[in-house]
């Protein structure tokens, strides 16, 4: 599993390398076959290690589990099942570890992100001529860092892999994006930088603070968490400290009103890059809040960010969505969906509950399947017609009939019907937020009305009525419909938004373990609160983890 | 939390059942028949196949999620062949109006099941509604719980079934093709609302005033369709809003609850028999006036055509039993339906604690059967008698229904005038349905004086209609001109569309506007803002190091005469 797990990691790098040393020699055809077997590899990888996780942990019984956790204490709150740990840096008082391991829910995240790679190539393939070689480079060095990122569980390696993926995709926009390219990927590059290095302060102070109380290994993530939840950090601190930490990860979500940087990147982007962005490299937002504060301050999620970024997360859903209503631009209106969805799944976070959680982590992957298949349709009609204004198509479902069915499909999918992923992870979002907070949970549900307007206001324009085209340019190769390519771009995703939304069951088998022990501190944080002042409870104390099995 | 995918049949889902696949047998032969040379032909089967699995998989649902994920495949299904004919803009339109407005009535439903799974713990149909002695002891801990449950739930229901102020869909929804707009948006999938209240009836029974409110909804919306129904030119639109009229009609009697716990079982039954006789009726008349579209060359509208009694021979005698049947003629199925809810409805109005209310809704029952009556014969005179006349598009010789076509008419046409009698007068549909959970046997009685009544309604309302447009056809045109305003009103369905769209659409696209410009114009300024500070802090220290002598030298002499004013200062 170890092993696997470095192939998964160091492949696209590798791979990016060998690009990047012949990239003169390599023609376009060359490079982008070069990478396409890269990634496809890394992919077969992903999902060896997923069922290998899948039936070692999941479907092993209790003892097999112990063995497996044994260099962990029983205290963490964060339980990698396969670890590979080598002494990095080491002086008296701090050990530094290349830590890299595996749970639940990172193990999803691996493949989600392999997925959407090998897709991501496959929609380039046609669009992207020009610097082929570096394209594809920058494209699989940003899988190195996104799967980095997931298989980190050490804080220094957390935040290297975390920083990594800007610089990738900073070139992506900025070379291989649209008019405003350079705008576009300054601002997202500074914005999210600015954000995570207040991150990075906090976690420094953290850090600190723990080595000072005796902690030998800090920034080991396990041992971290196992230590705070012995030693509890005063609650005036905790607040501080979650704030702090909190910030880079509410501009990577992005949450309402830390938006801004994403629509603009998302228009400019390629479509690989904005299927990556979407797909995955938002979700690096939520892990963090997942993998770090729920874990490290859990009074503080209680007393601060149920209701304050809860309250945000609504705004995001609404205002998101409204946005997304009044847009001309089919590519900003999938972009502002993101922030309306991305929502949801803040809200399932900050529910603090195990169905919130649970939805939450599930949501993170139905965005990633479902927006990146919109983005990758909304990338076909522009390499077809050069346009992404609504007032300029319609009723393509006439001249693309394939591509039609793909985006009435994906489009319900995203909305939410029940019978698709994304039905799965927003009611148990929202019924865990409901739990906490019927309020937010309520306001939250109006999201549910507004996303199917917007999004099939999109579908009726584009798709349906008369055909109506703009005139090709000169030398445009007649329109054709999906092609093969395109479809083997395209149908993996709606496979899985279908295989999610009939059966979540097994998904949620691998993640809810690794949530349990999460949910489990928070209501003992709000146990001892009420205890210590008597006050009302904040979280319901009978919401003891029951196995929730959605069949 | 857990969910199962459980089913269970009992006599509800089971009356259910046999109606929704009976009628959609009939429906998917007439499509084979009318569907022919289309195009979409599978595609078409398809979806219908697909809304009829999930259709008999929503009755059959044991929980309120599995419940939820089949009522919103029932929706997919309705939004696909609403917009069948997608090249159409505004079937495209009318699809995507009826998924969004229905989304309005789904967040009801989906926050009726978050509270019934927090509260209950459950979300089993079992676990909730077979318990009865939880659901008091909730009702008694809680006197809010309950009737905000019963709201949540008649909103989904009210989405789906079309009632006042979310009709708005269901008559544009007549874009899709006929057969569809017979299964789906007349017999089967709008009454799953009824089913869902009817479904409920142990959780509704604690809220009183929600019931109140259920009739009083049914008998507005009932009152409003029938009156815009009366000047519609499009036959279907004509049928489209009887059918509104219709689901109102039931909603009126599942409403009754309120006036006790005895009244209960007889409310519920009466609704539910109104769903089954309206289904085949309902149905019937949509075939037939697909039949009539099928030979006038795809022309609906009632003043392009007329006297075509002889040409359509079987799809007039057809229509005529339908009509019939709907308007209330004594012995046919509509008329022990109606007969039902007028007398549940007079139950309510004598006992209980919302008489005054429920005499009310009695008057606008009584009303309303009238003007069922009338504009239903209104459409079968203006289609079938008078001159005959044929529009362009139909050629010489408009041709009758072929055989795939004809005996699903003829069957349904059957069904239509002896189903009452067979069930009702019988008992049989009252015995069978008391059997669900939560409903108890009753003691059923004739109501002759309300059965005079109704004939006498019935008889009115076609000799109107037949004085109106057979006996003298320049009647109609002087009364709407005499009534020019209220006329317009009806035409225009009291500008209900025109009403939704100022209040609700409207105001959020332009809110919509708003928020994208405060996203560019405030919070996105404010970010680019926060980022010229540093740019703009390192150009105040750039002139510092110009590397221009002179001003060195002058900010050497300002910093020696300050640190001499310094030091003067402090010794």
């Amino acid at each position: 599993m170890q092993t696997l797990l470095f192939l998964v990691l160091a492949l696209p790098a590798v791979t990016a390398v060998l690009l990047m040393l012949f990239r003169s020699s390599l023609s376009t055809g060359n490079a982008r076959w070069t990478a396409l077997i890269g990634a496809l590899v890394t992919f077969l990888f992903s999902v060896f290690l997923l069922s290998g996780y899948y039936s070692h942990t999941v479907k092993a019984d209790e003892l097999e589990l112990e063995r497996l956790v044994t260099t962990q204490s029983a205290d963490s709150l964060i339980r990698p099942r396969v670890e590979y740990i080598r002494p990095w840096l080491e002086s008296a008082d701090m050990q530094l570890q290349m830590y890299f391991g595996l749970d639940g829910i990172s193990v999803a995240m691996i493949a989600l992100t392999g997925l959407l790679t090998v897709s991501a190539i496959l929609i380039s393939w046609e669009a992207i001529r020009d610097r082929a070689p570096e394209f594809y480079a920058a494209l699989l060095l940003l899988e190195t860092g996104l799967v980095g990122v997931f298989c980190a569980f050490d804080l220094v390696l957390f935040y290297v892999f975390f920083e990594m993926t800007l610089i990738p995709l900073f070139f992506l926009i900025a070379v291989w994006g649209g008019k405003q390219r350079r705008w576009a990927a300054v601002k997202f590059f500074l914005y999210t930088l600015a954000g995570s290095l207040v991150t990075l302060s906090g976690l420094i102070y953290l850090v600190q603070y723990a080595s000072a109380g005796g902690l030998t290994s800090p920034t080991s993530l396990p041992a971290l968490s196992a230590w705070l939840s012995q030693h509890p950090l005063p609650t005036e601190l905790q607040a501080t400290l979650f704030l702090v930490v909190s910030a880079g990860f509410l501009i990577k979500v992005p949450v309402f009103p830390f938006h801004t940087w994403l629509p603009l990147a998302h228009v400019e982007a390629p479509t690989a890059g904005s299927v990556v962005l979407a797909g995955v490299l938002l979700k690096l937002g939520s892990y963090g809040f997942l993998r770090l504060c729920l874990p490290m301050f859990p009074d503080a999620c209680l007393q601060v960010g149920l209701p304050l970024i809860g309250l945000l997360s609504v705004i995001g859903v609404i205002y998101g969505s409204l946005c997304a209503l009044a847009q001309t631009d089919i590519k900003k209106l999938v972009a502002y969906s993101s922030v309306a969805h991305l929502g949801f799944c803040m809200l399932g976070l900050f529910a603090l509950n195990q169905e919130g959680l649970t939805g939450s982590v599930l949501q993170m992957i139905n965005h990633g399947l479902s927006t990146g298949a919109l983005f990758i349709i909304v990338g076909m009609i522009y390499e077809r017609y050069h346009t992404r204004e609504m007032s300029d198509l319609s009723g393509l479902a006439h001249a693309l009939p394939r591509t039609a069915v793909a985006m009435v499909f994906i489009s319900m999918a995203s909305i939410g019907l029940p019978g698709l992923n994304g039905f799965v992870g927003e009611f148990l979002s929202l019924a865990g937020m409901f739990r906490a907070n019927p309020l937010y949970s309520a306001l939250g549900t109006t999201g549910v009305i507004l996303g199917a307007w917007y999004l099939l206001n999109a579908v009726r324009l584009v798709f349906f009525g008369e055909l109506r085209v703009p005139a090709p340019h000169a030398g445009d190769a007649p329109v054709r419909d999906m092609n093969g390519r395109e479809f083997v771009a395209l149908a993996p995703l709606a496979v899985l938004c279908l295989w999610i939304g009939v059966r979540p069951g097994p998904l949620v088998e691998l993640i809810q373990p690794d949530l349990n022990p999460i949910v489990r501190s928070i209501n003992d944080a709000a146990e001892n609160r009420s205890n210590a002042d008597g006050s009302e409870l904040q979280a319901d104390p009978e919401a003891e983890p029951t196995v929730a099995t959605l069949n | 939390m857990s969910v199962g995918f459980d089913l269970r049949v009992d006599s509800i889902s089971a009356i259910m059942l046999a109606m929704v696949t009976g009628v959609s047998l009939l429906v998917a032969l007439f499509g084979s028949g009318y569907m022919h040379g289309d195009g979409g032909y599978p595609r078409f089967f398809a979806a219908v196949s697909g809304f009829v699995f999930s259709m008999c998989m929503l009755v059959m649902a044991n929980n309120f999620v599995l419940l939820f994920f089949f009522w919103e495949m029932v929706g997919l299904c309705s939004y696909l062949l609403i917009g069948f004919w997608f090249h159409k803009p505004s079937a495209a339109a009318a699809s995507r109006k009826a998924f969004v407005v229905n989304r309005i009535g789904d967040f009801g439903l989906i926050m009726a099941i978050f509270l019934i799974l927090t509260r209950f713990g459950s979300v089993s149909f079992s676990d909730v509604l077979g318990n009865p002695g939880m659901i008091a002891d909730l009702a008694a801990a809680d006197e809010t719980l309950l009737p905000l449950i019963c709201f949540c739930l008649f909103l989904g229901a009210m989405g789906k079934s079309a009632q006042f102020p979310l009709q708005v869909w269901l008559p544009d929804a007549m874009e899709g093709p006929t057969p569809v707009s017979a299964l789906i948006h007349a017999a089967t999938m709008v009454t799953a609302g009824i089913y869902l209240v009817a479904r409920c009836t142990p959780l509704f029974m604690f809220a009183p005033d929600v019931q109140v409110l259920v009739s009083a909804t049914g008998a507005i919306t009932s009152l409003i369709a029938a009156l815009i129904a009366l000047t519609q030119t499009d036959l279907k639109r004509v049928l489209a809003y009887s059918t509104v009229s219709q689901l109102g009609f039931m909603f009126m009697a599942l409403g009754c609850g309120a006036a006790g716990a005895e009244v209960t079982t007889p409310a519920v039954t009466a609704g539910m028999f109104h769903l089954f006789t309206h289904a085949y009726f309902k149905a019937l008349l949509f075939l037939a006036a697909g039949s009539v579209m099928h030979a006038m060359g795809d022309v609906i509208d009632m003043r392009y055509f007329s006297g075509l009694r002889k040409a359509l021979p079987i799809t007039h005698w057809t229509f005529l039993v339908g009509a019939a049947a709907l308007a209330g003629v004594p012995l046919l199925a509509g008329f022990w339906s109606k007969d039902e809810i007028l007398a549940v409805l007079g139950t309510a109005s004598s006992t209980g604690n919302y008489q005054s209310i429920f005499r009310i809704i009695r008057i606008v029952a009584t009303v309303t059967a009238l003007l069922t009556a009338f504009y239903t014969f209104r459409a079968y005179f203006m289609t079938f008698w008078g001159e005959e006349r044929f529009p362009v598009e139909a050629g010489h010789h408009p041709h009758e229904a072929t055989p795939i076509m004809a005996w699903p008419l003829r069957i349904l046409a059957v069904c239509a005038a002896l189903i009452g009698l067979a069930v009702g007068p019988t008992h049989q549909f009252q015995t069978y349905l008391q059997r669900t959970v939560g409903l108890k046997p009753y003691e059923a009685h004739f109501h002759l004086d309300v059965m005079v009544m109704s004939a006498v309604i019935a008889i009115a309302g076609i000799t109107l209609a037949w004085s109106f447009y057979v006996v003298s056809p320049a009647v109609p045109a002087r009364i709407a001109g005499m009534l020019a305003p209220f006329y317009l009103l009806s035409q225009k369905k009291f500008f209900l569309d025109e009403i939704l769209y100022g209040i609700v659409v409207a105001p959020l696209k332009i809110f919509g506007r708003i928020c994208v410009f405060f996203d560019r114009a405030v919070i996105d300024c404010l970010i680019d803002s926060l980022a010229t500070v540093p740019a703009s802090v390192s150009g105040l220290l750039k002139n510092f190091q110009g590397g221009v002598v002179t001003s060195y030298a002058g900010v050497m002499w300002f910093g020696a005469v300050a640190a001499v004013v310094v030091a003067l200062s402090l010794f």
